[in-house]
């Protein structure tokens, strides 16, 4: 035997896996050879130390969320892919639609991309229009993210769109030909942009908003502490800082103040009468699948980048709603992009809009796993901001939804937990009885005996 | 077969993944409750600590699951389950990345498959062989971790990532010797050598 061949068998023989012959012929090797000896007294002390550095396994809880989340990716059926000749059909549609809006609003705006590659040109000029202190004059061209500060009427032309700006109003412009970005410090912007392709994004952000368009004429009014969103064609869905999410038809507008919209307000006669909305195109042709889009946003909140996450999920949610869901998967597919969203928020460290979105799943008859699964992380957020009640009221929910649950024992500990935390007493001994008849054995029996024993102590 | 850890007994194994095979989710819960701590602890040394750990492991699961039809039986359920481990974790190891905390206990400085309960020694220790590990290149990472630390033979090996034994045999012996080579330099490690290697 030689010493590569012997070297080979070394783990071998340590782990006593070696026949009568091979064990001898390795031996037999090493008595003849220093160097393998050597080498053998080495690993012989390295392989127990290096196989005893090993990482401590996922405790219970962890190893329940997996559980939960593995039973959650099995219950998805495999979403169909878009079949090579609809590429014909796609141009067929893109003809017949029209109007399409999606405005997609959030409280905490992304910070604009340089330019790149974009060009916009004033096309008409009543007033004047300055940038970096340059007087713009019509047919100038503008690429860059200098403000343009507007006093009077400013139109400008982009790929794909044009922009009005009524002053006083301060614009920016950036992003590239397929990503428009627009930023509205103040003033009234009305646009008017030609359908986008698939993933393309047209985005006018203010204070309070983002509001991401995919095709139509609407106007964005941005004050103080306040954005006003009026759609004259398609259909819209507005997602506000706080985790709420809205659909707005043709005719309507919505305003948010600060994190919120504005509940109940009457609606302003639109600015220019709706036509009729052109016949909605499949998503398929339209919209990113579902798949795409979630494994995206797994990749980019896996690499931190929760964002970025969010906006393809919102992105998605949004582009699905000017077109017509003809998939037998498109409720799933809309939870998914819902139950991801409320991830990314969390991951974004938007608590509270995280809660809100978590809770949001309830009402659109999402498995009963995701709604415990959800309500569970809302409650484990609830208890890390400090409200205990909230925490035990959506910890007895994540019950509800799923009674037999995989997570019925961990929201029964929670409930019982946080009752007591929030000096609930009698419901936490409550709790704890139920606990105890469920699971005698369970991580909290200690807990929730002390708690039953307490209440009978006072009584 | 792995030496490191107790295997689950395999007829109890067979009557789980039977019952997988029809559906039944107690089936598919057992099965995941009998493996997944050896399938964390491969993924995470194949890995290392800078990767989402939880997320890659459910995945395997996920895709073990689904391709449960296509086991035949050949090889032991843990070792099939390995093999798709490598797969899933090599094909998230070689995708360009950023550094993450995974997202279930973001902020918990103490994460990376570290429970608090480890002992600081164990914490630095783990810490080192990690880089020892990130030293290596993947194929050579995967034999030697395959190999020498969970135990399973060359044959095995050979199978589980579609090469030859004499392939995997100079994969080993090549991580063999950079280990040898940066374990002697490594102060912590050092210590646990013969005395006439430690230098």
């Amino acid at each position: 035997m030689r010493c590569f061949a012997t070297e080979s068998e070394l783990v071998s023989l340590m782990d006593g896996r070696l026949d009568a012959a091979h064990e001898l012929a390795v031996h037999a090797h090493l008595e003849t050879c220093e160097d393998c000896r050597r080498r053998a007294a080495l690993w012989g002390r390295l392989v127990p130390v290096m196989r005893g550095l090993a990482p401590e396994p996922p405790d219970l809880m962890r190893a329940r969320r997996m559980e939960v989340e593995i039973e959650r990716r099995l219950s998805e059926r495999p979403l169909p892919r878009r079949a090579p000749g609809r590429v014909v059909a796609w141009g067929a549609f893109a003809v017949a639609a029209a109007a399409a809006v999606v405005l997609v609003a959030r409280f905490r705006g992304e910070a604009i991309a340089p330019a790149s590659g974009l060009v916009a040109r004033v096309t008409s000029m009543t007033g004047t229009a300055r940038a970096g202190g340059v007087e713009l004059r019509t047919g100038a061209a503008l690429a860059g993210d200098q403000p343009i500060d507007v006093d009077g009427t400013a139109s400008f032309a982009l790929a794909d769109a044009s922009v009005t700006i009524q002053g006083p109003a301060r614009l920016t412009v950036a992003g590239d030909v397929a990503h428009v970005a627009l930023g509205l410090e103040r003033g009234t912007l009305t646009a008017e942009v030609a359908h986008r392709a698939a993933g393309a994004t047209f985005a006018v952000r203010t204070h309070e908003a983002r509001v991401e368009v995919r095709g139509t004429r609407f106007t964005v009014q941005a004050g103080v502490g306040r954005s006003t969103v009026a759609v004259q064609e398609g259909r819209v869905a507005v997602f506000a800082g706080n985790g709420g999410e809205r659909a707005v038809a043709a005719g309507e507008h919505v305003a948010l103040e600060g994190a919120a919209f504005v509940a109940d307000e009457p609606q302003a006669p639109p600015a220019v009468e709706a036509p009729p909305e052109a016949a909605p195109r499949p998503c398929e042709a339209t919209a990113p699948s579902c798949e795409t889009t979630a494994r995206q946003a797994r990749a980019s909140m896996r690499a931190g980048e929760a964002a970025r996450a969010l906006r393809l999920v919102e992105g998605a949610m949004a582009a699905r709603l000017d077109c017509v869901e003809a998939s037998a998967n498109a409720s799933s597919c809309h939870d998914e992009l819902r139950y991801l969203r409320a991830e990314a928020l969390r991951q974004d460290g938007r608590f509270d809009a995280a809660v809100t979105a978590y809770k949001a799943l309830d009402h659109h008859g999402a498995p009963a796993a995701m709604r415990q699964n959800a309500f569970y992380a809302a409650a484990q957020l609830e208890q890390r901001l400090g409200r205990p009640a909230a925490a035990r009221a959506d910890f007895e929910r994540a019950l509800t939804a799923a009674p037999s649950g995989a997570l019925r024992e961990e929201a029964l500990m929670g409930a019982m937990d946080s009752a007591a935390a929030a000096g609930e007493s009698d419901v936490a001994a409550d709790l704890a009885t139920r606990y105890l008849a469920a699971f005698p054995n369970g991580l909290g029996a200690a807990r929730a005996h002390v708690l039953v024993t307490a209440r009978s102590h006072a009584r | 077969m792995p030496q490191q850890s107790q295997a689950p007994a395999t007829q109890v194994v067979a009557a789980l993944i039977e019952g997988a095979r029809r559906g039944e989710a107690s089936a598919f819960r057992e099965l995941f409750r009998l493996h997944h701590a050896r399938v964390h602890r491969l993924v995470y040394r194949l890995a290392g600590r800078s990767m989402d750990v939880d997320d890659l492991v459910q995945t395997v699961f996920v895709e073990g699951f689904r391709s449960l039809p296509a086991f035949r039986g050949d090889a032991l359920f843990s070792t099939w389950l390995g093999r798709i481990a490598v797969r899933v974790t090599m094909h998230a190891v070689r995708k360009p990345r950023l550094p993450t905390t995974p997202l279930e206990l973001a902020g918990d400085a103490e994460h990376g498959g570290v429970g608090p309960e480890q002992t600081a020694v164990d914490r630095e220790g783990l810490a080192r062989l990690d880089r020892l590990l990130a030293s290596l290149r993947p194929k050579p990472r995967v034999a030697f971790v395959l190999h020498v630390l969970e135990g399973y033979s060359m044959d095995e090996i050979a199978v589980m990532v579609s090469a030859s034994v004499a392939a995997v045999k100079v994969r080993v012996h090549d991580a063999r010797r950079e280990i040898e080579r940066r374990a002697r330099k490594d102060a912590w490690f050092a210590e646990w050598l013969p005395p006439e290697e430690a230098r």
